[in-house]
């Protein structure tokens, strides 16, 4: 089996390197985590909501099939045209398929992380089709060309200097001007004309409620909305586990969302589609893309709980000190480091081990993901399944035979403190010993503490 | 009863003065302890590193030193709460089970089963910032987190509170992982190290002298920054402070 | 016929691996945790902490009168709020052209007093777009509809509409560095009357 690279570990060095950058983000985002924490302050009950939200998803997930086709059922009565996708690719060409047969070559698309799980910009450009995204932070690392590295705040990772200097490249704006009012109001006069001149608006889903066959869609800037009424055409993707059964769930996943995200009481605009409007047409799509496999796994199905908050993203003291590009997955931080090893083993088997498995996440999520525990898990079933480095297996295997024979485990631990005490500078040396590149090794005792107490026995027996 | 002493592998080897701080305020307390021999690790750096199912023969070596205990006492929430969540045996799962339920992590050990509430001969007047581990806390629950909206309690600061002279100091981030992470702190240096650097700066920028916790690794992560920067800042396991006299 | 397999594979996927029937929590929600006597108050606070402005009237001529004073009403307006007559502007079938609107007054139906969310359906709203495209935004909104929660909001609207949203401020993004913009793609500013 092939085996992957210490990838995050690497990106992640090379962005602790500038360490003022690296402040500044940890920073941004712990602002964010605290607002989180007054935010759910102002909610006495907020442990038991969390209780209730967790126990509404994994009774939905238990019920998955059937809410489903309680979705597709009502949702075809409004009138939305339902489809199925198994993964990326028929995900793709569902929506391919419904521009083509409209002539569409406009699109604007609100946030989805569906779709950039699926890959759908790069796939629909490379068809001559001009995607536009109008969440503000996806146009900007949109004209970057790079990927998102939040899930809510997708540029995250820039300041604005360099939106400064991308606005003026791209739209225009004043040489050296970062004022944020005066870049959004740009991107506002940009964008409305996109809006204007769109065929198709795209939308991902935040909750799709089986008895009433619509879906919400929760946005601040009101891009979503805009993009889809002004548009002929509305699809919106979702991946399976968005579903939940009634309406009456909305308040308790409405109450949460916003405060987990942002530390907002609500998202500004929280839209309910149920019907097209008059002379419009609307699309579901309904993907799978190993959904179905997490769900079968007991140990990781309550991942597909996960309403997409990024809470767990900005309290990761992880997360904070390394971008979350270096990630490299769709979704990055500590929910997507559970999510990713699901669809690519291999390729994502180091995001597991980029975690202290300090917990935090699991307290901060919503919906109670044990998100920790997962990633231990995921350790577990990468070691078992070859996927991490075979000199670390080799080394754990040596650990086990070292600490189950006593014997050899007290003259290792002479030998070792003996060889510190000798050659200091050789346990020091950063290219032996990743330790001290930036901290020094304890300073080695003359005796273990087992040595001394054998001592004091004899003292006192003898 | 008898209270069997685990010292973790690490704080056998580094650290013997925290394990001889264990064993006096245990004893001082009128506790009595074993301190099985042959005992080694608690299998979590094979198990964190994915391979749990390599410290077959570590659990093994625990489970037959520590048969004669009635519970188990560690100075380390880390190594205990891996103990409470997986120690395994397939040839003895009744007593692996038993010592999962009854190994306890010091400072929970002294509030909850001994219920110590005074140290009357403790004395430490200096300044100190108590780096609160996230598997004692987290995992053991021994304090209250920030993340969750309930009340707020410590069982380290309760303790630390009996010391005469002990001025505790106040965090801006009083729950932040040090960044030790068993291997990852290899594995993941930059990060690691970084988280390392912004903690010990969290203490100094609020006047510690000293920094304690309950988890030498944590501790021993800190030191290595602070030792690093020549800061004149030392750490000391809770056990050192709970039993100084001076 | 491959959607219909695809929909097949995916489902028997999930009947063969999901996990036993667990059971929904009863009941769902929770009461507020504002008192009835603090709902106006509560509601107010939380429209000014969402970017918005929170006024008081006894009256439509009142909240004509602030409009007046606010807004260029020569501009084109539009209102769907039965006694406030201020519209000026007739919507063509052309959604584009409505781009020029100035201000668009709406009705509210349910407000929520713990995040000041507005309720406004597709009835009231007429043409889907107006909340969104207008420049600036004002939402009427009746006292005794002001409920606590969103528990309490649910049951009040009829979720079978062709669209509703509820409404909590202008138009707003911190994408840039965390610095809070009001104003990103939707309304600008967002005028609330409370009507006794």
């Amino acid at each position: 089996m092939k085996t992957a690279s210490p990838k995050h570990a690497t990106a992640a060095e090379t962005f602790v390197r500038d360490e003022e950058n690296t402040d500044w983000h940890n920073e941004t985002l712990w602002f964010v985590r605290s607002k989180r924490d007054r935010a759910a302050q102002t909610i006495p009950e907020w442990e038991a909501l969390r209780e209730q939200a967790s126990q509404i998803k994994n009774h939905a997930l238990s019920n998955l099939d059937n809410y489903l086709i309680q979705l597709e059922e009502n949702a075809r009565r409004n009138g939305i045209t339902v489809h199925w996708a198994a993964n990326g690719d028929e995900h793709n060409q569902i929506v391919y398929d419904i521009l083509r047969k409209h002539n569409a070559t406009k699109i604007v698309k609100s946030k989805s992380m569906l779709t950039e799980e699926c890959h759908l910009n790069p796939f629909l450009i490379k068809q001559g089709i001009e995607v536009i995204d109008t969440d503000l932070g996806e146009r900007i690392i949109q004209l970057r060309e790079e990927p998102p590295s939040h899930i809510v705040m997708p540029a995250i990772h820039l300041k604005k200097k360099h939106i400064g200097d991308l606005f003026h490249k791209h739209l225009g704006t004043d040489a050296g001007a970062d004022d944020p009012q005066y870049l959004t109001e740009a991107a506002r006069i940009h964008l409305r004309q996109k809006f204007l001149m769109a065929d198709v608006a795209i939308t991902g889903v935040n909750f799709a409620v089986a008895e009433t066959g619509g879906f919400v869609v929760c946005t601040n800037e009101g891009n979503a909305d805009l993009g889809v009424h002004l548009s002929k055409v509305h699809i919106a993707c979702m991946g399976i586990e968005k579903v939940i059964p009634k309406a009456e769930h909305l308040g308790v996943f409405l109450r949460l969302l916003a405060r987990s995200a942002t530390g907002q009481a609500i998202t500004t605009f929280s839209s309910h589609f149920q019907k097209p409007a008059p002379g419009q047409e609307m699309h579901l799509v309904l993907v799978d893309n190993g959904r179905t496999r997490q769900l079968a796994s007991p140990d990781f199905r309550n991942s597909l709980k996960c309403i997409r908050c990024a809470a767990c993203m900005n309290t990761c003291p992880v997360y904070r000190r390394s971008g979350g590009h270096s990630y490299h997955s769709a979704v990055a931080g500590p929910i997507g480091s559970i999510l990713a090893p699901n669809i690519d083993m291999n390729e994502y088997a180091d995001l597991p081990f980029a975690s202290t498995l300090c917990g935090s996440c699991s307290n901060v999520c919503p919906v109670k993901i044990d998100i920790h525990q997962q990633l231990y898990k995921w350790r577990q079933v990468l070691g078992a399944a070859g996927a991490v480095e075979p000199a670390k297996k080799v080394g754990m295997a040596g650990m086990d035979a070292l600490f189950s024979r006593p014997w050899l485990y007290r003259f290792a631990g002479r030998a070792g403190r003996w060889l510190m005490q000798t050659f200091p500078s050789l346990a020091n040396k950063p290219g032996l010993n990743p330790w001290a590149i930036h901290r020094d090794m304890p300073q080695p005792p003359e005796q273990s503490f087992r040595d001394w107490y054998a001592q004091q026995n004899k003292k006192t027996n003898g | 009863m008898n209270v069997g002493l685990f010292i973790p592998c690490y704080v056998d080897q580094f650290y013997p003065k925290v394990g001889i701080a264990t064993l006096r305020l245990l004893e001082s307390l009128g506790v009595n302890v074993i301190f099985p021999m042959e005992q080694t690790c608690c299998g979590q750096p094979m198990a964190n590193s994915g391979f749990q199912s390599l410290s077959v023969g570590c659990d093994r070596n625990f489970i037959r030193n520590f048969a004669n205990c009635d519970v188990v006492v560690g100075p380390s929430g880390s190594c205990v709460l891996h103990l409470k969540d997986h120690l395994h045996s397939d040839e003895n799962p009744a007593e692996a089970t038993r010592l999962r339920n009854n190994v306890y992590e010091l400072c929970e050990f002294l509030t909850d089963v001994l219920k110590v509430s005074e140290l009357p001969k403790a004395r430490f007047p200096h300044r100190v910032g108590l780096h609160t581990s996230c598997h004692g806390q987290r995992g053991l629950h021994l304090s209250s987190m920030s993340e969750l909206m309930a009340p707020k309690f410590s069982k380290p600061e309760t303790l630390l509170r009996m010391v005469d002279g002990l001025d505790l100091i106040q965090l801006s981030q009083p729950d932040e992982c040090c960044g030790f992470g068993g291997t990852f702190c290899v594995f993941e240096e930059a990060v690691s190290s970084k988280m390392g650097k912004d903690r010990v700066a969290d203490h100094l920028r609020h006047g510690a002298e000293v920094i304690t916790g309950g988890d030498m690794s944590c501790l021993m992560q800190l030191e290595g920054v602070l030792r690093r920067q020549k800061a004149p800042v030392r750490v000391m396991h809770i056990a050192e402070i709970l039993t100084a006299e001076n | 016929m491959a959607e219909t397999s695809t929909r097949d594979t995916i489902l028997a996927a999930i009947r063969r691996g999901k996990p036993d029937l667990l059971p929904l929590p009863d009941p769902i929600g929770f009461p507020p945790n504002i008192t009835p006597d603090n709902l106006v108050e509560s509601f107010m606070t939380m429209v000014k902490t969402n970017g918005g402005r929170a006024i008081r009237v006894s009256s439509m001529d009142e909240a004509k009168a602030f409009l007046a004073t606010d807004y260029d009403l020569s501009l084109p307006v539009l209102s769907h709020v039965p006694g406030l007559d201020i519209s000026n502007f007739t919507p063509a079938e052309e959604l584009r052209l409505l781009d020029t609107l100035h201000l668009v007054v709406l009705e509210g139906i349910v407000g929520v007093a713990e995040n000041a969310a507005i309720w406004v359906d597709e009835a009231a709203m007429g043409i889907r777009v107006l909340p969104f495209i207008t420049l600036n935004l004002s939402i009427v909104i009746s006292e005794k509809n002001l409920v606590g929660n969103m528990h309490e909001a649910y049951p009040r609207i009829d979720t079978s509409v062709g669209f509703g949203t509820f409404i909590a401020g202008p138009s707003k993004t911190a994408d840039i560095e965390q610095s809070l913009v009001i104003g990103a793609h939707g309304s600008k500013t967002l005028t609330v009357f409370i009507m006794e």
